[in-house]
């Protein structure tokens, strides 16, 4: 008798260590690269995240995000008419789809970050969180870069 | 007299046909020469305004006669096209090198509600502590995009931020003598080839 109940607990062990595993899996499968979030004047509130997601496993999708650093984060996505005329849409569920790469970057889709709590400037990274339908929640670090920046003192 | 009336004719038809290929010749380089620069030819008399800048100081297109003005329309709640136009911009202007103080980069709020005085003075030196920001009244604002056909709207993007703008994001080039001569669209933001066309123009 005892022996069967610990046989059994070691089952279960198992079994959900395997799950686990399993888990992890699926998340590896997701792969996030080239992130970077704008670097914004001082009390700027609004900045964007750029990033690829490549999905080396089944279709999944992108269904929502937050950060840390802001209080919403939000997919939105850039459009320039043959105007000139610049607009953004939002993106509420973003599909990944299996052996493809999906790319946020300047002047199309990117990761909103709405209500900074404090400025991107010296700042090295802010956190953000992606939520996938299959693969979960994926934390990762978004280092802060700056682009064509002033500061050109030598021109004074 | 009949041979000398045909003779005044020939010349005469010469003259044209001289005349002809003159202007079609002048049309064609003229033509050339403008599908040279990188920005798209606009040609079109650079209206007067007048605004706040960053400092409360008032501002107008006439301050700046010997100087080649770039101006750009957009808002400080812009996450992607604006801050990365104004990037571009300062890095045109870098490239000038010594001819950077004959250039002048105005930026015309069309969110003049959010983007106060205050808000730009914080804005504007990130990029370059020489560029002005301008913002006015709902009704300044609204006149000057007029003038200048800049299409600008508040959308409801079923955000949390509050509403954002849609807006032209092109960039105009002013010629020293007031013309709105360059358009550059989002998909002409080579900073290299922009300093190229002012290189050109002073």
């Amino acid at each position: 008798m005892k022996k069967t109940l610990s046989l059994g607990i070691i089952f279960l062990a198992l079994a959900q260590f395997s799950y686990a595993e399993n888990n992890n899996i699926i998340k590896d499968k997701i792969i996030i690269n080239d992130a970077w979030v704008r670097e914004v004047p001082p009390g700027t509130s609004v900045s964007a995240v750029y990033l690829t997601i490549e999905n080396k496993g089944d279709d999944d999708k992108l269904v929502g995000m937050s950060s840390e650093a802001a209080e919403n984060a939000e997919l939105h996505t850039s459009k320039v008419d043959e105007n000139g005329v610049a607009t953004m849409e939002m993106i509420k569920i973003l599909d990944i789809p299996s052996d493809n790469a999906v790319e946020l970057e300047p002047g199309g889709m990117h990761i909103m970050l709405i209500g900074l709590k404090e400025s991107l400037v010296g700042k090295e990274s802010v956190n953000l969180k992606l939520v996938f339908d299959e693969a979960g929640d994926i934390v990762i670090e978004v280092p802060v870069k700056k682009v064509g920046q002033g500061g050109h003192k030598h021109h004074h | 007299m009949k041979r000398r009336n045909m003779f005044k004719m020939l010349i005469g038809i010469l003259i044209a046909i001289i005349l002809l290929w003159a202007i079609i010749l002048y049309v064609y380089l003229d033509q050339n020469i403008k599908s040279d620069y990188y920005g798209m030819v606009y040609e079109k008399e650079a209206p007067e305004f007048t605004l706040t800048d960053q400092d409360g100081s008032k501002v107008s297109l006439s301050d700046f006669k010997d100087k080649v003005v770039l101006i750009f329309f957009g808002y400080t709640h812009c996450p992607d096209i604006c801050p990365m136009t104004m990037s571009v911009m300062n890095e045109v202007v870098d490239q000038l090198g010594d001819q950077a103080d004959q250039v002048q980069v105005i930026f015309v709020t069309i969110d003049p509600e959010r983007d106060t005085q205050e808000k730009l003075k914080s804005y504007m030196p990130y990029y370059n502590e020489n560029f002005i920001g301008l913002t006015g009244s709902l009704e300044e604002i609204d006149k000057v995009a007029d003038d200048y056909n800049i299409f600008y709207s508040k959308e409801e993007v079923n955000s949390t931020s509050q509403y954002l703008m849609g807006h032209n994001s092109s960039v105009l080039l002013i010629t020293p003598d007031g013309e709105i001569f360059l358009r550059y669209a989002q998909n002409k933001m080579d900073p290299v080839s922009i300093a190229g066309d002012i290189g050109r123009i002073l």
